[in-house]
């Protein structure tokens, strides 16, 4: 058979197996939540819809109309009812005969006797008020704006039972300001998300578009976009994969920050209805899944598949198509967890998506949210059996463990650690997964499991996850600070002793993130002394880094500059981490946006300084041009100022007592006023404070992305040391052929011979390569 | 009562000062360093570096064309070239820089501190979580968390212990508990994970379906004080809160 009909075959039965899944799937029907855990009689908002037999309405107490504009300020008493559905077709003296919820956008809803009452903000029927299908309440109409009420009814059967057989309708009504204002246009949160999301995409392609073209225009034919297209979508290479990685990276880094944007102008002011309760809940929660999984981790994979093979000494990783298949696992599972999104009912159970929520939401979108992860699980274990092995094996002559650089250690520990934390992840996704689809209960009380079991695999990967991502920033720190001081590391193999035992505390620290979920008082002690004990390797990085400084010559350029912001936001990021393993405190600052203005220093300040910095440090490597100096302090004066705005007063707001997730906050006035511990009027002006450095932060990323493209078209060309460093990638040129080194480097040494220490010793007579098989392990 | 309540102005101010030692030597060094020593030149795409890569990289094309000639140039004093203290080259290991009493200063130093920050914080920690012994005369009262609010249980003590009310001001639902006296909150709930924040006095722990977790709470001022949700729990995790008062 010709190759040809061999992979076409292939294809189809793989498309065929794959409709066979879609069909036989099981199914999970959503339905709105009602009053759920109360014995109520009624099955509330049955799963089959609204029923057009059952027609609610409101009107005046009178019985007329509710009017087309209010009288600002007046009350006006209201008959809220419904005719027809089950409840009228038995005898009226039944019980549980209706049920009703009534919100309205504007205004204040009173109830007026025992048959209604507000709860959580809404107006419902009590127990007394549970037999009648009228019930009267009062509206007080706002001042200004239009005010939608929506009531739901429920016409309930009577027979004391919970079953499908009752049913429910819902109805809208307007109520316009004085003068027949219209309705205020209403910004439709998920709308105004995917129009960035698109406007982003649209962007993005056609920069691609616009690169290739000029690259050759000539070449706007398909013959020649073949090979190109084909190149990308099929390389093994590792320089190709790391490119394609960093923008996919890029591209959902805009995507989180989008999503960040529509949570901080949600909360700009107290009250705000910008975004409703669903919309935020599931933005944050892929905020923070897009931002770790699908930005922070690419991008220094990314790094990783770029840097480390040429610092080395490797033509390309040990297994080049594992890595191929490490990056294509990304875009799958970033459909999946996008895919919720779109629908509307995107997961709403924040990234560390506790039990028993995200197994009983209603929202179809966790299921999705779970099985993407479990795709991004895949994908980074398969990445951290890559990385162990190429770097335990491959090499160069004359480059020993204690001779690697740094940058290489740094990713070498984390992957070691993702390696190791993330599959328990993976259990856990997968657990979850099946309590959601076919009804296991490892996460449901009732039946005899523990919502606690998640919480400790979530975090036992957790936490390990967020010193992955800030390690690697480490590694790009001590390449940058010391090639820009011009001067040796100082300390380096402390600094290695340092990352294997950041490495190592970082599990066994995982329960500071359980410190108020019913932990013993002795374990909570134990993890206070591990959790401050991680300060201590920490401490001696930052102080190394200060040292190499010291009787050097620091020139700078603009990766210096966000190598010393990242000196000072991960400093104060991880003095604010201090605070929270006295866990006196901890029990006030839970859940509060000190924590928000905690992990944000660290890991924006401290991930993402980092990962700025790498761009403009191996800019030149990679892409043969050099980045423009000028736009590159301005995009660190804008972004760093206005980082520090947006994050530094969360730390007030915590200390206030500000609590996280909360869709909206309310500020302490009138009918509050004498509650002590509500919001002070301050917390509404900070906020907005917030929001306005936010648009700044986001506004101001796009300089970089702006010189990215644009040096990579006008740069000047880059030699191939540009900046002094003393690592292999600076040997090839800017940048390197494919395959990178024609011939494998050794590496001298500056140092006189020392006799390696036992441990060493061992790890070398296990680790490096017999001479004889150097040119031949790259490009299996 | 300051925000946050005793037990945490106490450690905060503490941790406070020694944060800002931390903070103020790591950022003077820095600050000092980053002035005293930089450069004016080091311009690494100017002539002389450039002819310098080349050199290596010509070198390092002969060495793998077989070709074995060694040859210098002669490289006269220039006092505008970037000064390189550890003679950093290209795919060259470089010169140790290290100072092993400096590194165990700042080992032991940080170390010291963090296990008498680890120390202080101790006694407060047993006065968050007392001993059994310390409860004996403590009142229980259950709380329940639900999608989405809080259900107070007084088990039949007396009102003047303990009484559920609602408030008539804003609608939420009021516990009013009697001051100096001590209550054992048992938190559950009855369908996802809920923490009810007793913001001002900085109190809170996770009410987890299944199981019962406790808040023991002396309160030590009268007043109305605000409680909120904690743990995320849905649709309007915001709008789960209610009122303590705590009257004489």
């Amino acid at each position: 058979m010709q190759l040809r009909n061999v992979w076409t075959v292939r294809a189809m039965v793989i498309v065929a197996v794959l409709f066979a899944a879609l069909m036989f799937s099981p199914e999970h029907e959503a339905r709105p939540i009602g009053i759920t855990g109360v014995d109520s009689g009624c099955y509330c908002h049955a799963p089959d819809g609204p029923s057009g037999a059952v027609v609610p309405s409101i009107t005046l107490a009178n019985g007329s109309e509710l009017p087309e504009n209010y009288d600002p300020g007046t009350t006006y008493t209201l008959l809220i009812s419904f005719t027809g559905g089950p409840a009228e077709d038995y005898n009226p003296d039944r019980l549980n005969t209706g049920g009703f919820n009534l919100v309205a956008s504007k205004g204040t809803l009173t109830p007026i006797d025992n048959t209604t009452q507000i709860m959580a903000g809404e107006l419902t029927h009590t127990d007394a008020g549970n037999d009648q299908q009228t019930w009267y309440a009062n509206w007080t109409a706002p001042t200004s704006g239009s005010a939608v009420l929506r009531l739901m009814v429920n016409s309930v059967n009577g027979d004391n039972l919970a079953t499908p057989d009752d049913s429910w309708n819902a109805v809208s009504y307007t109520v316009s300001g004085a003068g027949g204002e219209a309705p205020t246009m209403k910004a439709n949160g998920l709308t105004v998300l995917f129009s960035g999301i698109l406007l982003t995409a649209i962007l993005f392609a056609i920069a691609l578009t616009y690169v290739f073209y000029v690259r050759d225009p000539e070449s706007f034919s398909w013959a020649r976009f073949k090979p190109w297209i084909t190149h990308w979508l099929t390389s093994t290479d590792h320089k190709s994969v790391g490119t394609l990685y960093f923008v996919s990276g890029l591209f959902f880094l805009g995507v989180g920050g989008i999503l960040a944007m529509m949570i901080r102008i949600q909360l700009s002011s107290p009250g705000n209805d910008f975004l409703t309760k669903d919309e935020y809940n599931s933005f944050f929660t892929l905020h923070g899944t897009v931002m770790i999984f699908l930005a922070a981790m690419p991008l220094i994979n990314g790094f990783a598949n770029w840097i480390v093979p040429l610092q080395i000494g490797a033509r390309d990783l040990c297994f080049p198509r594992l890595n191929a298949m490490s990056f294509w696992l990304q875009p799958a599972g970033a459909i999946l967890l996008l895919t919720g999104m779109f629908s509307g009912m995107g997961a709403d159970v924040g990234w560390t998506g506790y039990q028993p929520i995200t197994s009983t939401t209603d929202h179809y979108g966790a299921t999705f949210w779970l099985g993407g992860q479990v795709l991004l699980v895949a994908s980074s274990t398969l990445t951290g059996i890559n990385f162990i092995v190429t770097i335990a094996t491959m090499r160069a002559p004359g480059m020993g463990w204690m001779q690697m650089p740094l940058f290489t250690w740094s990713i070498l520990v984390s992957v070691m650690m993702l390696f190791i934390s993330i599959p328990t992840f993976g259990i856990g996704l997968i657990e979850a997964y099946l309590d959601r689809t076919i009804s296991t209960t490892f996460y449901n009380t009732a039946a005899g499991g523990d919502p606690l079991l998640w919480s400790h695999l979530f975090w036992y990967f957790g936490h390990p996850e967020v010193y992955v991502v800030v390690v690697p920033a480490f590694g790009v720190i001590s390449e940058v600070i010391a090639t820009s001081a011009r001067r040796t590391i100082f300390g380096y193999r402390s600094m290695v002793y340092a990352l294997a035992g950041i490495g190592f505390v970082a599990f066994i620290v995982y329960g500071h993130h359980m410190l108020t979920s019913g932990m013993s008082p002795l374990l909570r002690f134990v993890v206070m002394l591990t959790t401050m004990l991680v300060a201590v390797p920490t401490g001696i990085k930052i102080f190394n880094w200060l040292k190499t400084m010291h009787g050097g010559s620091l020139v700078y350029r603009t990766h210096t500059l966000w190598a010393l912001g990242f000196l000072v936001t991960f400093t104060l990021g991880g003095i604010s981490g201090m605070f929270f393993p006295a866990i006196a405190m901890d029990v006030h600052l839970h859940e509060t946006y000190f924590v928000v203005a905690h992990f944000h220093y660290v890991l924006v300040g401290g991930t993402l300084f980092g990962l700025f910095a790498a761009f403009y440090y191996w800019y030149p490597k990679i892409t043969g041009r050099m980045m423009s100096e000028r736009l590159g302090i301005l995009h660190f004066l804008t972004a760093f100022i206005s980082y520090n705005g947006v994050f530094w007063p969360m730390h007030k707001l915590g200390l206030l007592g500000m609590t996280r997730r909360h869709h909206t906050y309310y500020i302490r006035a009138d009918e509050y006023s004498d509650i002590i511990g509500t919001l002070p009027p301050e917390a509404a002006q900070w906020n907005f404070f917030i929001t306005v450095c936010a648009f700044m932060f986001f506004l101001s990323n796009l300089i970089m992305v702006y010189n990215i493209i644009s040096s990579w078209l006008n740069g000047r060309k880059a030699p191939a040391d540009p900046w002094g460093g003393w690592s292999f990638e600076w040997l090839v040129s800017s940048p390197p052929p494919t395959p990178s080194f024609a011939e494998i480097p050794t590496l001298l040494n500056a140092n006189p011979d020392r006799e390696p220490g036992r441990l060493t010793g061992m790890l070398e007579r296990i680790m490096t390569p017999d001479p004889g098989d150097e040119g031949e392990e790259a490009g299996h | 009562m300051e925000f946050g309540g005793d037990i945490f102005q106490e450690l905060y101010v503490e941790f406070m000062f020694w944060s800002l030692i931390v903070g103020v030597i790591t950022f003077v060094w820095m600050i000092h360093h980053s002035f005293v020593y930089r450069t004016s030149d080091g311009d690494l795409s100017g002539k002389r570096h450039h002819l310098r890569t080349q050199l290596d990289s010509l070198r390092h094309e002969m060495k793998r064309a077989g070709m074995d000639m060694e040859f210098e140039i002669e490289e006269e004093e220039d006092k505008r070239a970037w000064p390189n203290v550890d003679n950093i080259k290209v795919g060259v290991f470089p010169k140790e820089n290290d100072n092993l009493k400096l590194e165990l200063f700042w080992t032991i130093i940080p170390f010291i501190l963090i296990c008498y920050l680890c120390w202080i914080s101790w006694a407060p920690t047993d006065a968050i979580w007392p001993a059994a012994y310390e409860l004996e005369d403590a009142h229980e009262v259950g709380v329940t968390g639900q999608q989405w609010f809080w259900d107070f249980d007084c088990k039949g003590l007396t009102s003047d212990l303990c009484d559920v009310g609602v408030d008539s001001d804003t609608g939420l639902t009021v516990l009013s508990l009697k001051l100096d006296e001590t209550y054992i909150l048992n938190l559950s709930s009855r369908d996802v994970l809920h923490a009810p924040k007793i913001v001002q006095y900085g109190l809170t722990e996770d009410a987890v379906p299944g199981m019962y977790t406790t808040i023991v709470f002396t309160p030590y001022e009268t007043g109305k004080y605000f409680l909120d949700c904690a743990e995320y729990c849905g649709d309007n995790h915001a709008y789960m809160t209610a009122i303590i008062e705590i009257h004489t």
